[in-house]
């Protein structure tokens, strides 16, 4: 941001995140394109969300589409606004494959510089896609069975807490097969009955996930273990990083 | 339809399941960690998938989002739909790609910054206006209902031509688009 060259990098070092995330949003480019003070090509816009042509298109027909209100990753918009992005991403793609007999779109988000986000609003970006245009192509790669159990182990326990119960049982059974051949921790963990698996399987990967935080991060901060608390210093990290 | 995502193929996959969508690992991931958000009920491209699943399936994004920032201890992640074989989709069922991201992963999912010509923007702002606000090119499903709404008028009036009424309207729908990228879609 041009704006904010005024500012010194000392200046920014001495600043809360507060104040900085206050800077970023008066000096958001993003926010004046909602408020219309910057002009832009508008497509479609309601009350919360705005949808205009991007001025760097990865092709032609890039559309941008955020919300007006000043998020910085996407994670930090509520749902209720969430789904109105989104229905208007929907409404967007739609449209590119209508008017520009493109045969495809692809819906692309950045959270973080390491994504690679440029500005600090959230911006989904919408464009029209064509055969070998050498645009965003996901390389592949195959993943053993080790590696799936090793990260399911990691992520179930969490994805229980934060979307309630899960319908499958098979998956449970298939996992204590693989268990069985391998030496884990969770294998002695597994029993017929799922909702104790659950309960149970929650308590170790606590264990784990609090160990791994304290080899990583010796600094002065130790994180409490209250797994709220740490999103949001976890987030405010992602959104820091424009300083 | 086969699919193998409606067939569970890759159940050992699967992360999380309820009666709208699926979450699971990816089945050929481009980073370790790699999500996707599955619907439950079969739709191959993003238009079809209505409203309230599809923000059901975004707000899981996320909070996988989430997850991922504070397990794998990643410094951001890429949300993406691959929707159509031009942009990559694989999978004929539509899926949200969530890939936890680290600085030195050495991945580009980058374009070129190129500043386009104020007179191509113009130009295209004014094809997608048209484009929008054209009324007969409305969604798919409104188009379908007018459709059957004509075809049952005839049925009142005439009674035998009504079935080869029926057997042509499909062909002519097969110029629609969303036709057009099934066909497509291996």
């Amino acid at each position: 941001m041009p704006e904010q060259k005024e500012y010194t990098e000392e200046d920014l070092k001495n600043m809360s995140s507060e104040e900085i995330s206050e800077l970023q949003k008066q000096n958001c480019i993003f926010c004046k394109i909602a408020s219309k003070e910057i002009p832009s090509k508008i497509v479609h816009e309601d009350s919360d969300v705005i949808c205009v042509l991007d001025i760097n298109p990865a092709s032609e027909g890039h559309i941008l589409v955020f919300p007006k209100k000043h998020y910085m990753i996407m994670p930090h918009i509520p749902d209720d606004i969430l789904s109105k992005v989104f229905k208007d991403v929907k409404l967007m793609s739609h449209t590119l494959l209508k008017t520009l007999q493109c045969k495809g779109t692809t819906v692309f988000v950045a959270n973080g510089v390491a994504a690679g986000q440029r500005a600090p609003h959230v911006l989904i970006h919408v464009f029209p896609r064509r055969e070998n245009d050498n645009l965003i192509q996901l390389p592949q790669y195959e993943m053993s069975d080790e590696q799936i159990l090793k990260l399911k182990a990691t992520l179930k326990p969490y994805l229980s807490q934060v979307f309630g119960r899960s319908n499958i049982k098979d998956a449970e059974f298939i996992e204590k097969k693989y268990s069985e051949e391998g030496k884990s921790n969770e294998a002695g963990d597994i029993e017929e009955n799922n909702e104790e698996v659950k309960n149970e399987k929650e308590k170790p990967s606590e264990k784990k996930s609090a160990q791994k935080k304290s080899e990583k991060k010796d600094d002065d901060k130790n994180k409490s273990e209250n797994s709220t608390k740490d999103k949001k210093v976890d987030l405010d990290d992602i959104a820091k990083l424009f300083g | 339809m086969e699919c193998i995502i409606c067939d569970k193929k890759f159940e050992k996959n699967i992360l999380f399941e309820n009666d709208k969508i699926i979450i699971m690992l990816a089945v050929e991931p481009s980073v370790n960690g790699h999500i996707q958000i599955f619907s439950k009920e079969h739709h191959t491209i993003l238009e079809q998938i209505p409203d309230d699943i599809l923000s059901m399936m975004i707000s899981a994004a996320n909070k996988m989002s989430i997850i991922l920032f504070e397990l794998l201890k990643v410094h951001g992640t890429n949300i993406i739909i691959s929707n159509g074989v031009p942009a990559g989709q694989k999978i004929p069922h539509i899926c949200i790609d969530i890939l936890p991201r680290r600085t030195d992963d050495n991945l580009k999912l980058d374009w070129n910054l190129k500043q386009a010509a104020p007179e191509a923007l113009d130009s295209i702002h004014q094809i997608i206006e048209e484009g929008m606000n054209k009324p007969e090119e409305k969604p798919l499903q409104i188009a379908e209902e007018k459709k059957s709404e004509k075809i049952q008028e005839k049925t009142e009036t005439k009674k035998e031509e009504p079935s080869e009424v029926e057997e042509e309207r499909p062909r002519e729908r097969k110029t629609n688009y969303h036709h057009q990228m099934f066909d497509r879609i291996p």
